[in-house]
């Protein structure tokens, strides 16, 4: 029986490499595309988008491969600067076949969009806000969460019905009184409107925290109740414990979410010193054009940290809520 | 699978909160703590569109200002406003915290000012010797609503030139320094210079009748047809004559569509998802052989397709058309209602809009024309043969978009109506008829609400 | 279901609004105030920049004549309708193949998650040229199956296809609902999948009645969740398309986000808001009252 599973599950791992392969290939392809164009200089990112392989032009020149710049034609002839080599600068009349197209990473695109706006201090201001949403989130949805999931109460499904609702009028029309409330509290040009509001519950994931917290079986509840648990004890010793990967879902995505929130920080922010790297983000976006190179770029360094932070700890988040072990 | 595990002891998550908690409280008093307003000078808090390189060529120019005004700090911040999306902008107003100068597309401006949403500063204006005269007619046309002055004109974007691609006119056996003069010459020169491939796909188009949207290409080519979308209001009254439907402007439509029919809107649409982002415009590649020019691309072209072979020069124009032809865009400055017209704000935006010394800087360090027709820019430019086309588009332009103050709405309607009509086969002239009806419904509330507010003021 | 009774509900409620005092106090102070004031600027006219005038119901009178509208509406859900499910089955067959012992596992569940990560302006760019009829990705892939010129999608260019690209496009951030799907199948115990593997017709049928009713609560929430977030689409259509071709991807909130903030009717736009919350809460009702049926919180 065992040899018999083990080989079945041979055969099936394979195919499933196969399907997997597939997809990442799928879920890979715009990656690479985004990658090639953050590395491609200018001139390539129009001459050729589908070339996924950043190139740039070569010239032989005094037995040395070197970089250049068709600058314009002369009488037949191109005329061309050196940007690489200790000739670089010294421009050259050559015949248009001496050129050739050769891999070239450019870097500048990263260079760029480091400069386009203050880096550190927008990430800082990112993380600032960014952690204290996570945090604000994870700790009051978690709260609400048992209170709709694991007290039985009247009122509870009539709570958690108003708190569907409210999700359900898009934040265009209650933009304008929303603001106008914060001008009341004095909190316009502070990060208080954009962090305060996550300490107070948040739809999405006290809905989902309380679709994890009712899978707990009530006997598990009910045992540490007899065992004269008040509900915060059971919240803080059982729940929070056995729901930790299901928290740092929480976590993860509001991380994301506030990471990529463009619109709340712009509004609520008037001084520009105070602004978030996804605002820095849409500086990249032209009146009539973009420059889609170093936006690229930053896309891709913006992603990084979260794509890494979801690498460590993906092991940990996808356990759901553990009832291993505690199940009779 | 995870370990068995009974009842958990402790709060293991509770040292994970505790870290993020400081950190969370380091962070709120670092980023809560904002600097007091320095000492010294007035601080005007302006509010830029460009952010990112932009912003730093902008900053330039207000570094010359604050230089020659040393008692004026200005706290420049990105808001990302533009026509469609200016949020922040309208939550501040709404707010009532809003900045004391920002910047306005021009085409909003008097819109914005019929809406209330930006102060009058007629007073300093005229206190100032400024008048219409200082500036390219049709911009000032544009920052006037009810005889009421509400911005001054910033920039002048003179739209379009004409650029063609010599070789390729070379190649398809035209004349490379004779661009068409006239819409039969274009038509002619269009269907030489395109090529079609296998199954309809468009290997080359001459000209994209439609490049900016149809919105902005309409604009153009409606006026190059000698068409006309609004006469603006005389003497006291508030509302002019909607011409939307105007018989040259169904005639440019027609004229658009007709590209659309040829060579199939999908088949163009598909040509021009091929190019995205700044550098890969098809005219640089030689996939597009002509080109409606705005004016920073005669700079990217150098920068990004060094080695192109083109000519610049003015648009065609029909048979009822001027030539040259075009129209001004540009953005203007103006203070937002809820903000004191304050001496310092004023003089920002004067020096900014109507001194030799702002719009030379402006022209220099941001590379655009200034909307001050007398500014000492234009001295610069005299060598340029390129710009020189533009200059001479800025100056002989008797259009702007159009002078309606509700410009986003036409903008959204017009939009909507080029892409019905290339689509859906619509009729243009039924299409021009409805925005007609729609538009004049929606001029007549904007002006009796503005009328009512401007009265009650008195 | 099953439910505990330590004591009678009635005598719990203390305790249960004492946990949820943080939502009640958010409702409270950052929500009930500005809802109440959409529902009265719904009931206004109201051009952002003037205060709100009443004028009774006539923004919904002109609502119920605005063809515009009606086809926002029909362009959502025929989006919610086909993105939301397919999304599902997309990120649970995800699921189920991460949930198998193989190798890179690790790696397989970051690259899956990558496109939730991707800031949406830069997926916008990406998806464009993906999309791009004549030299995207999709239609090389589709050309290079020997697909003839004339039946390639025209994609984001074409009337009929620029509401499926977006679905495609939408299919891709289907990482989210995987992680979650995930995260509930590891309460699935592993023998189930061990037997499934040797039974073979079987397999469906033990993950039909055993593994999809222990992860049904999550199947209920990304349900939700989706109809509720698809519905509100925004940015993908404002970027992209522009409502476009001929308002083909005019989606209801690209069209109240014009009538708010480009006609400056902010009036209008609240009534659209309300009519369209009537709509999704309905959908909502329904999707809870079937739940009723599917979802099992005990196994």
């Amino acid at each position: 029986m065992r040899s018999l599973i083990r080989k079945h599950r041979l055969w099936k791992t394979t195919i499933a490499q196969a399907a997997l392969l597939a997809l990442a290939l799928v879920f890979c392809a715009p990656f690479i595309w985004m990658l090639s164009t953050s590395l491609k200089t200018p001139d390539h990112i129009q001459s050729d988008s589908t070339d996924p392989i950043p190139k740039a032009w070569f010239l032989d020149y005094h037995g040395q491969r070197v970089r250049v710049r068709p600058l314009r034609r002369r009488r037949g002839r191109l005329e061309a600067q050196i940007r690489s080599g200790p000739y670089r600068g010294r421009t050259l009349l050559v015949r248009p076949g001496r050129i050739h197209n050769g891999v070239y990473l450019d870097w500048r695109n990263y260079k760029k969009g480091f400069e386009e706006f203050p880096f550190l201090r927008y990430l800082w201001n990112t993380l600032v806000i960014c952690g204290l949403s996570v945090l604000g989130t994870v700790l009051s949805c978690s709260l609400v969460a048992y209170g709709l999931a694991c007290v039985e109460w009247s009122g509870r499904e009539a709570l958690f019905w108003v708190m569907l609702c409210t999700m359900m009028i898009p934040g265009q029309v209650t933009m304008i009184p929303l603001f106008i409330l914060f001008k009341n509290l004095g909190w316009i040009n502070t990060i208080l409107p954009l962090v305060v509001p996550t300490f107070l519950g948040n739809a999405f994931f006290i809905f989902l925290l309380r679709q994890f917290y009712r899978t707990i079986p009530p006997s598990l509840l009910e045992a540490a109740r007899i065992d004269g648990g008040g509900d915060l004890r059971i919240w803080a010793r059982i729940i929070l414990p056995l729901s930790k990967p299901a928290l740092l879902i929480v976590a993860l995505f509001t991380f994301i979410n506030s990471w990529n929130d463009f619109l709340n920080p712009l509004i609520y922010l008037l001084n520009d010193r105070k602004y978030t790297l996804s605002i820095g983000l849409t500086m990249f976006q032209g009146q009539y054009n973009s420059d889609w190179g170093p936006m690229m770029a930053m896309s891709l360094i913006m992603s990084l940290p979260i794509i890494i932070l979801f690498f460590l700890t993906q092991k940990t988040f996808i356990q759901g809520v553990k009832l291993t072990g505690v199940k009779g | 699978m995870p370990k068995s595990r009974t009842f958990p002891r402790g709060v293991p998550v509770g040292r994970w909160f505790l870290l993020l908690a400081t950190a969370g409280i380091t962070g709120m008093l670092g980023g809560c703590g904002h600097k007091p307003p320095r000492r010294g000078p007035t601080v005007i808090s302006f509010w830029e569109p460009y952010g990112g390189a932009s912003k730093a060529r902008l900053q330039k120019v207000i570094d010359e200002f604050e230089h020659l005004h040393p008692n004026i700090h200005i706290a420049v911040s990105y808001a990302a406003n533009n026509l469609t999306s200016s949020q922040k902008l309208f939550l501040a107003i709404a707010g009532g915290v809003p900045p004391d100068v920002t910047v306005v597309d021009g085409q909003q401006a008097s819109e914005w000012a019929a809406r209330g949403a930006l102060d009058n500063i007629t007073g300093p204006v005229r206190q100032a010797g400024i008048s219409g005269k200082d500036f390219w007619t049709p911009r000032w046309k544009e920052s006037v609503f009810a005889g009421r002055v509400y911005a001054l004109p910033w920039g002048a974007d003179p739209n379009f030139a004409l650029a063609w691609n010599k070789k390729l006119f070379r190649q398809a056996g035209l004349n490379p320094n004779d661009p068409p003069r006239t819409m039969a010459q274009l038509d002619r020169d269009i269907r030489r210079l395109t090529v079609i491939g296998p199954e309809g796909r468009i290997i080359r188009m001459g000209l994209i009748p439609w490049e900016y949207g149809s919105a902005n290409s309409l604009f153009t080519w409606a006026y190059a047809f000698g068409g006309n979308f609004y006469d603006p209001p005389r003497g006291n009254h508030l509302i002019g004559r909607v011409t939307i439907n105007n018989p040259r402007n169904i005639e440019a439509l027609r004229w658009m569509a007709h590209y659309a029919k040829r060579y199939g809107i999908s088949h163009v649409a598909a040509f021009q998802s091929n190019f995205i982002g700044v550098a890969a415009n098809p005219f640089y590649t030689g996939q597009v052989a002509m080109t409606l020019l705005y004016i920073e691309q005669d700079s990217l072209i150098r920068r990004y397709a060094p080695t192109l072979d083109y000519g610049v020069s003015f648009i065609p124009a029909g048979p009822h058309g001027h030539y040259p032809t075009g129209w001004l865009g540009g953005w203007s400055l103006a203070i937002p209602k809820g903000s004191k017209v304050t001496p310092a704000a004023f003089e920002f935006i004067r020096w900014m809009c109507a001194s030799p010394a702002g719009t030379l800087a402006y022209g220099k360090d941001m590379a655009m024309f200034p909307a001050y027709r007398k500014s000492p820019y234009y001295q610069t430019i005299r060598n340029n043969k390129h710009l020189m086309v533009f200059y001479r588009i800025v100056s002989q332009s008797t259009h702007a978009r159009s002078l309606m103050p509700v410009q986003g709405y036409l903008m959204e309607l017009l939009h909507r109506a080029g892409q019905q009509v290339f689509y859906n086969h619509r009729s243009a002239r039924r299409e021009l008829d409805k925005i007609n009806r729609l538009v004049k419904e929606r001029l007549a509330e904007v002006v009796r609400r503005a009328r009512n507010r401007l009265e009650r003021r008195r | 279901m099953k439910h505990f009774r330590p004591t009678s509900p009635f005598h719990r409620w203390p305790v249960g609004v004492a946990f949820c005092l943080p939502l009640i106090a958010g409702l409270a102070m950052f929500t009930a105030f500005p809802v109440g004031m959409s529902l009265y600027y719904s009931l206004c006219s109201y051009p952002i920049f003037s205060p709100p005038r009443l004028i009774g119901l006539r923004n919904y009178q002109e609502l119920a004549g605005d063809p515009r509208f009606w086809l926002s509406v029909w362009n959502t859900f025929y989006y919610a309708m086909v993105a939301v499910p397919l999304g599902m089955v997309v990120g649970l067959l995800l699921a189920l193949l991460l949930n198998l012992k193989i190798k890179g596992l690790a790696f397989y569940r970051t690259l899956f998650f990558l496109p939730t990560v991707v800031p949406l302006v830069a997926s916008c760019v990406l998806w464009n040229q993906i999309l791009n009829p004549q030299q995207g990705l999709i239609n090389e892939f589709l050309r290079f199956l020997g697909l003839p010129a004339a039946w390639l999608p025209g994609w984001l260019t074409s009337v009929t296809w620029s509401k499926p690209a977006l679905i495609l496009m939408s299919l891709w951030g289907c990482g989210g609902g995987m992680v979650l799907y995930l995260a509930a199948l590891q309460d699935v115990p592993q023998e189930l999948y061990e037997a499934a593997a040797l039974d073979g017709a079987r397999a469906w049928h033990r993950l039909r009645h055993v593994a999809l009713p222990m992860i049904s609560p999550v199947l209920l929430f990304t349900l939700i969740m989706g109809l509720i977030g698809a519905v509100q689409i925004f940015a993908q259509a404002f970027i992209m398309t522009n409502g476009g071709p001929a308002d083909s991807t005019l989606f209801y909130s690209l069209k109240l986000f014009n009538t708010a903030f480009t006609e400056y009717r902010l009036g209008y736009a609240s009534a659209m808001a309300w009519v369209m919350f009537v709509l999704i809460l309905l959908a909502t009702l329904g999707v809870m009252k079937l739940s009723n049926r599917f979802v099992y919180y005990h196994s």
